[in-house]
């Protein structure tokens, strides 16, 4: 038996068998400090690329991620230094018209032109998907468009001919998930670009295909959904359940068990009652003005609702523009009313039209990773020519002091952004402990 | 209150205590220099360095670099008032860190992170996991390996799994 071990593995030569302390006693604790001075994705990958006390090791260490990706509308991905990440498969291809990064397991959604939509992860060459690695998604695609068309504001449908998504999440990451627990189901969510409905599809992997992250719509649980009278601002799961938080700053559960199957079961139930109060555009008495963007974020647990107050341009006659800032409210007893908060415990957010993330900040020393208490926004439309105009747009604000600083976008590789008016997106790579 | 101010006066550090390393060597340092280790601070707020320090896990010849690398580095907290002095030797601080990083061959480097771990010595793990997180940088699993003496104990197929899954990070 013994003798059998050793000759199956028998590649490497017996001298190199007297282990190095790197391999054999480097525990989790200290590769995580380790970890946490890499601040580079790829090297993180590579390393638990070496051996398997190291990749168990980073594993259980739990370092903060380092710092997300951009997506760029042409389907390329760029880190914050402006380096162009590899992307085996192609982003964009023949058919896809747009596509949205979804955050977890290296997804990204696509939208065909043909209307229907599925999944891809562009950073994997795996061969359990290489032939198709597209995972359609047609239930999700039949459920946005049912939405669209019964939206009472039919100018979407008529002006684009194909089903438009504002936001696009997922409840889970499903890829990091052993195939020999059985994961709760991965939902999927669209918001509907005029923001009246969201679409929700199930999707189960497929059994016996445990290399790939390959997805079954349950025709059974498709849902289009939708809130009259109120826009929905944003979309997000806490602990598998999906929220919507309205312009009016309502808060609702998507209830999907209600009434059983079928279609028209899934409703909308308010947790939080919207206040007709609130508005999106609040100008003070001397008439300077602020647009109010209101995003929903999961974050350690804790449901957040994020005001970001935009300063208007100054009438002319005014010559200050006041501040851009940020308010922060957790969905506080049992969900039951918005409280103020004033620290993110340990994290940091990243905000942007497609998909807002709560992240576990680096630790000191190191450098690398999220600021705590920090959030990093983006701009929602395209960027201004000049860096000068695009500062208050994007940027960094730190909670603890109320300042925003100056953008940390590259330099490098944003030229090309400001020259075709685009405006980046978060991408958020597959890594342990987000 | 004043016994004491008394007692931290003497040699111009304060008390001296004995640190003995796992073969029995012996290190006689100023509570200031020792201090700098969160383990050794406690022991001495808790009166227990009477009869020396002994640290079971530490090599005479890493206590040696440690005990400089303290010795070195006592003005960061001891001269906190003394602004002229700790400015003036801030280059040489430099100087030595940076030397004393390049000079670790791996096992010294490794048996060092154990040692500023076991010792809690917050700025030497910082210096020393820096060093390597700048080994591991920018290289392929195979140099990583080559660089850490390690055997690659993955199956052909496993290697190839991991791979694949984030081909995007390698080459091939």
């Amino acid at each position: 038996m013994v003798e059998s071990q050793w000759s199956s593995s028998s590649s490497l030569p017996p001298a190199k068998r007297n282990p190095s302390p790197w391999q054999s006693e480097l525990c989790s604790d200290l590769l995580g400090l380790v970890l946490q001075r890499l601040p580079s994705h790829a090297d993180r990958v590579r390393l638990r690329a070496v051996c398997r006390s190291w990749r168990a090791a980073a594993a259980a260490a739990g370092a903060p991620p380092p710092m997300p990706w951009l997506a760029l509308r042409d389907g390329g991905l760029i880190d914050l230094d402006g380096n162009p990440v590899r992307c085996p498969r192609p982003i964009l291809r023949d058919g896809v018209v747009s596509f949205h990064p979804v955050g977890g397991g290296n997804l990204v959604f696509l939208e065909h032109d043909d209307g229907g939509c599925s999944l891809m992860n562009p950073l994997s060459a795996a061969s359990g998907d290489r032939d198709d690695p597209l995972l359609p998604l047609p239930e999700l695609a039949a459920a946005v468009r049912r939405a669209v068309d019964s939206c009472e504001t039919p100018t979407v449908a008529t002006y684009t001919p194909k089903p438009s998504y504002s936001t696009v999440i997922m409840s889970s990451s499903p890829v990091v998930a052993d195939s020999s627990s059985s994961p709760p189901d991965t939902l999927v969510a669209a918001l509907i670009l005029n923001r009246c409905a969201v679409a929700i599809s199930t999707c189960k992997r497929h059994d016996g295909a445990a290399a790939s992250f390959s997805f079954m719509d349950e025709r059974s649980r498709i849902r289009s959904v939708w809130l009259r009278a109120t826009a929905i601002c944003a979309i997000a799961f806490l602990h598998g359940k999906l929220y919507a938080v309205t312009s009016k700053e309502g808060l609702h559960v998507l209830d999907l068990d209600n009434g059983g199957g079928g279609e028209g079961g899934a409703v909308f139930r308010p947790c939080i009652a919207d206040d007709p109060e609130k508005k999106s555009v609040h100008v003070d008495v001397e008439r300077r003005g602020h647009l109010v963007v209101r995003y929903l974020v999961e974050s350690g647990g804790r449901l957040l609702m994020v005001r970001w107050w935009k300063s208007l341009p100054p009438p002319v006659w005014s010559a200050d523009r006041p501040p851009s800032r940020f308010d922060f409210l957790e969905a506080a007893d049992g969900l039951g009313r918005w409280k103020a908060v004033d620290s993110l415990r340990g994290r940091a957010l990243f905000l942007g039209k497609a998909d807002s993330r709560s992240v576990v900040a680096g630790g000191g020393g190191g450098g690398a990773g999220a600021r705590e208490d920090c959030i990093y926004f983006m701009r929602r439309s395209f960027w201004y020519p000049s860096k000068e105009e695009d500062f208050g747009q994007s940027g960094v604000y730190d909670m603890r002091s109320g300042e925003i600083s100056s953008p940390q976008l590259p330099e490098r590789g944003t030229a090309e952004l400001r020259l075709h008016c685009e405006y980046p997106r978060w991408f958020y790579p597959a890594d342990y402990s987000y | 209150m004043a016994a004491a101010a008394a007692e931290a006066t003497t040699d111009g550090g304060g008390k001296m205590i004995i640190l003995i390393s796992a073969d029995g060597k012996r290190f006689e340092v100023t509570e200031a220099v020792a201090s700098q280790s969160q383990l050794i601070s406690n022991m001495i707020e808790d009166d227990c360095t009477e009869n020396g320090v002994r640290l079971p896990n530490v090599d005479g010849d890493i206590l040696t670099m440690v005990v400089d690398y303290c010795n070195m580095h006592a003005g960061d907290a001891a001269a906190a008032g003394d602004t002229m002095k700790a400015s003036s030797t801030e280059e040489e601080l430099k100087k030595f860190d940076a030397e004393l990083v390049q000079a670790l061959e791996n096992p010294v480097l490794f048996k060092l992170i154990l040692a500023a771990n076991f010792l809690n010595i917050k700025s030497l793990l910082d210096m020393t996991c820096q060093r390597v997180a700048d080994m591991m940088s920018g290289k392929t699993p195979e140099q990583m390996r080559e660089t850490f003496s390690i055997e690659n104990d993955f199956t052909p197929e496993e290697e190839a799994a991991i791979r694949q899954e984030n081909a995007w990070a390698f080459d091939d």
